[in-house]
């Protein structure tokens, strides 16, 4: 059995003895580095396109919901980048588990913020189209040239629609490299920005072409994009601070480790019955462990020993575990209902 | 080998174009409709013969604006209030009513740039345009944007 080392690709899996990949540290270290420089530029990009559309903004509803969406965005990078520097904190006395969940705070408040927006933008837009306001977009003068403002509108939301897609396509591996959630719904923001932009630059030409409704209507798909962005990572927050189950970021479903730590633990030869309650703590993975061993079962501090061999090399984010032996693993590890603690209002 | 004929597309796109010159297009086609009837008619509040150099000044505007439409002009005077909200709801395609243009109805209104910035009470004033007749809007602020450019060369 062999771990990552400093320098390696390969790890050995500690059951079936075939060579199983990870990240080397090396790997993890440049995909630290990398997301703080990507948090940066795309901090950096956001709030540069949201003075530009700002500035630009004029009458159209299309182009206030896509300068909101701008500034919002720049919520969850914030987030992500604060993330970076306290996670980091050493646990202390109030704090015994560290501060690994500021990331998941950061992220649910940005979540939440992207959602109310995204509700009152929706709300603004439909009630334009409701009482059918007309946008007055009129003229624009530069360099003692005067031309309709739409047109520097549509340049400025063709444009800022652009760069979001390298850097989404640049943010996902690394998002998954680091298990990073905010940086992940960042990149999916990003990937999705695009559309907004489309539907804003439809919607501004439509008005050109004397349609008022295109205006409102763009505004109102656009807010939708806010609406979906806002009330899915609301939603992935809340299942995080509720101790889910580790899961694969992009496919919702359960992470193979969940499989993997049981299998590791049933190939050592003293453990009759385990439960593992295995949890995510913000990027990391904490593993309550209980084991009811057979009569193979040596010292206790050696077994203890073993089973954190077996387990910490299944994965780089497993950094921290507890170990209980136990006559009954299932009912030590049950957590308890208020009716079976007998403790339930009359 | 055939070659290509790498004009040809061009000539859809020409059509497209040709068809697009008279972008931006009003909401409700109040160029077209003074164009047709040669006639501009306009809100203003002014009702003594007296005007005041604001009201000459937006006077010179509109004549402006009218011979750009070839239209003649048709003063409709009365209370701001009721010509804005005329204007609001399409009875009115213009109101030069010394307005300033952060008036409470300008988020509703298409307001022009300013025609005079940092006017009397320090405010800057502009014209209303109906709401959603952007070509009108457009051709509003090229003639202000031409008369500002005129007066800073004087």
């Amino acid at each position: 059995m062999s771990h990552n080392d400093d320098d390696g690709h390969v790890a050995e899996d500690v059951v079936s003895g075939e060579a199983r990949r990870g990240p080397s540290k090396d790997e993890l270290r440049a995909g630290f580095g990398k997301m703080w420089r990507l948090g940066w530029i795309t901090l950096l990009w956001q709030l540069s396109a949201a003075v530009l559309l700002g500035f630009l903004m004029g009458g159209s509803q299309a182009m206030k919901t896509e300068w909101l969406e701008n500034m919002l965005s720049a919520v969850p990078i914030i987030a992500v980048l604060l993330s970076y520097r306290t996670e980091n904190i050493h646990p202390e006395r109030r704090h015994p588990f560290g501060h690994h969940r500021t990331a998941t705070l950061a992220f649910m408040v940005a979540a939440f913020a992207l959602a109310c927006v995204g509700t009152y933008l929706f709300y603004d837009s439909l009630l334009k189209l409701i009482y059918r306001e007309r946008p007055s977009i009129g003229g624009f003068t530069l360099f003692g040239y005067t031309f309709w403002h739409g047109w520097l509108m549509i340049g400025a939301m063709f444009l800022t629609g652009i760069p979001p897609v390298f850097l989404a396509r640049a943010k996902i591996p690394i998002a998954k490299l680091l298990h990073d959630k905010a940086f992940y719904a960042c990149a999916e923001m990003d990937r999705a920005n695009w559309m907004s932009n489309g539907a804003g630059v439809i919607g501004l030409t439509l008005v050109a072409f004397g349609l008022w409704w295109g205006d409102a209507l763009a505004a109102l798909l656009i807010s939708l994009s806010i609406l979906r962005d806002g009330w899915t990572n609301v939603a992935k927050s809340l299942s995080d601070v509720m101790d889910h189950h580790p899961i694969d970021l992009e496919t919702g479903r359960p992470d193979a480790i969940v499989t993997e730590v049981h299998r590791a633990l049933h190939a050592l030869p003293f453990v009759e019955q385990e439960k593992t309650l295995l949890r995510e703590h913000g990027r990391y993975l904490y593993a309550e462990i209980f084991i009811q061993p057979n009569e193979k079962m040596g010292p206790v501090t050696e077994a203890t020993r073993l089973v954190r061999e077996a387990i910490m090399p299944l994965d780089w984010r497993l950094q921290h575990i507890a170990v209980e032996f136990t006559d009954d693993a299932a009912a030590s590890a049950a957590v308890l209902t208020r009716e079976e603690m007998d403790i339930e209002a009359a | 080998m055939k070659r290509r004929n790498v004009w040809l597309p061009s000539i859809p796109l020409t059509i497209f174009l040709s068809g697009c010159a008279d972008l931006p297009r009003d909401q409700h086609g109040a160029s077209t409709r003074i164009r047709q009837r040669a006639v501009l008619t306009v809100g203003a509040s002014h009702e003594s013969a007296q005007l005041t150099p604001l009201e000459k000044r937006e006077k010179r505007l509109v004549e402006k604006i009218a011979r750009r439409l070839g239209a003649r002009i048709e003063w409709r005077t009365g209370n701001a209030h009721q010509l804005l909200q005329d204007l609001k709801e399409l009875k009115l395609p213009l109101v030069a009513a010394a307005l300033p243009c952060d008036s409470p109805f300008s988020a509703r209104l298409g307001m022009s740039q300013p025609y005079l910035k940092d006017g009397p009470r320090h405010q800057d004033y502009c014209l209303a345009v109906a709401p959603g007749e952007n070509q009108l809007l457009l051709l509003v602020d090229q003639v202000i944007a031409e008369e500002t450019q005129r007066e800073n060369e004087r």
